[in-house]
């Protein structure tokens, strides 16, 4: 009976700890791609600025030159999804009274034995 | 017969080796069991251990690891400043604001993910960081990562930054603390910008609608997961600048 307990506390917390990490996982996926869509459009305009600036030794070129790229780069560069910042301290704390419950449990069961 | 002859027998003579008592004690297999049961065991008390200790207090292993990836990023800071300086002169009669501008642009472009772009401060909750290109994994483990595709302190349009709550160092665990009115202080190498927290509010993961600039808005955006222990929903706390000093 303990044992099954033990095996049954072992797999739920196994199970439990790798529903949350799939969960995780597209979390993950779904900001990154995000993040990778981003970031060829972003270089993109800023680097013809950046490379038009020097040409124009005047200050009133060089305004001019920086104010469009100012205003172009917010244009449909921004990402598209927010990034993922956090973590699953009760996926830890899960895994971790499966696997101290399930031992315990054996190593309680051995002892009697020998005892035994 | 056979009684008479084990009964002449002396005990304990070399003749009779089965009347010896057996060694006590579990068998070779019996003992690696055990061992492994309790290197189960202890591994099932740390990662106890660890999780309740992420949520009373922060994860602490890759706390230690944040913190050695921060000292390593304050000290890139200088000589970014020196760099930055070198490569974007100082133009005749121009303007702190339009140098600064120039500086910013030039930084946006220049870092690679991961690397230090200035410093965060923020008063109220107690937090001193470096601040790092990119919100990618990577960056986001050595302190608040910038969003690629939003703009610098210094240039017109959203700031866009992201930071951990429970790991990391957890920069941002307390962003939930911040009220308007809160400043909140960034330190670029071309400047120091101070913003004061204008909103806060919940949203999803997907929508990223705060990041997106506006004209003439210079805004800071802070955003995390949240609630707390999850990553179901994000926090965006949003700051208007209230003003710039050129470096």
């Amino acid at each position: 009976m303990r044992i099954r307990f033990a095996l049954a506390l072992m797999v739920a917390g196994l199970l439990c700890a790798a529903g949350v990490a799939s969960a995780q996982d597209t979390n993950t996926t779904e900001s990154l791609s995000g993040y990778t869509n981003t970031v060829p459009t972003t270089t993109q305009p800023p680097t013809t600025t950046a490379e038009a600036e020097p040409a124009p030794a005047t200050e009133g070129q060089e305004s001019t030159s920086v104010a469009p790229s100012v205003a172009a780069q917010p244009a449909g560069t921004a990402p598209d999804s927010l990034a993922f910042t956090g973590a699953e301290p009760l996926l830890l704390i899960a895994l971790g009274l499966a696997l101290a419950g399930g031992t315990a449990t054996f190593l309680v069961r051995d002892r009697r034995r020998s005892q035994q | 017969m056979t009684a008479g002859r084990s009964a002449a027998a002396p005990e304990g003579s070399p003749s009779e080796p089965a009347a010896a008592p057996p060694v006590p004690g579990p068998p070779r297999r019996r003992r690696v069991r055990r061992l492994v049961l309790l290197a189960g065991l202890t591994a099932g008390v740390a990662l106890l251990a660890d999780g309740l200790l992420t949520i009373f207090w922060q994860e602490p292993l890759t706390a230690l690891q944040q913190s050695r990836s921060q000292s390593a990023l304050r000290s890139e800071l200088p000589r970014l400043r020196q760099a930055l300086a070198a490569e974007v002169p100082q133009a005749p009669s121009e303007t702190g604001a339009h140098r600064m501008r120039r500086q910013a642009l030039k930084l946006l472009h220049a870092r690679s993910a991961g690397a230090a772009l200035g410093t965060l401060d923020i008063p109220r909750i107690g937090l001193k960081a470096v601040v790092v290109e990119s919100t990618g994994h990577d960056a986001l483990t050595k302190g608040p990562g910038h969003y690629r595709g939003t703009v610098l302190p210094g240039i017109d349009g959203t700031v866009g930054l992201a930071g951990h709550r429970t790991t990391y160092g957890a920069p941002f665990r307390h962003v939930d603390q911040l009220q308007t009115g809160s400043s909140i202080v960034m330190k670029m190498p071309y400047g120091q910008f101070t913003y004061k927290v204008i909103s806060k509010r919940i949203t999803s993961p997907g929508d990223a609608s705060a990041l997106r600039s506006h004209p003439g808005q210079r805004r800071l955006v802070l955003t995390a997961c949240h609630p707390l222990y999850s990553a179901a929903e994000r926090i965006v706390v949003s700051a208007r600048l209230v003003s710039a000093t050129p470096a």
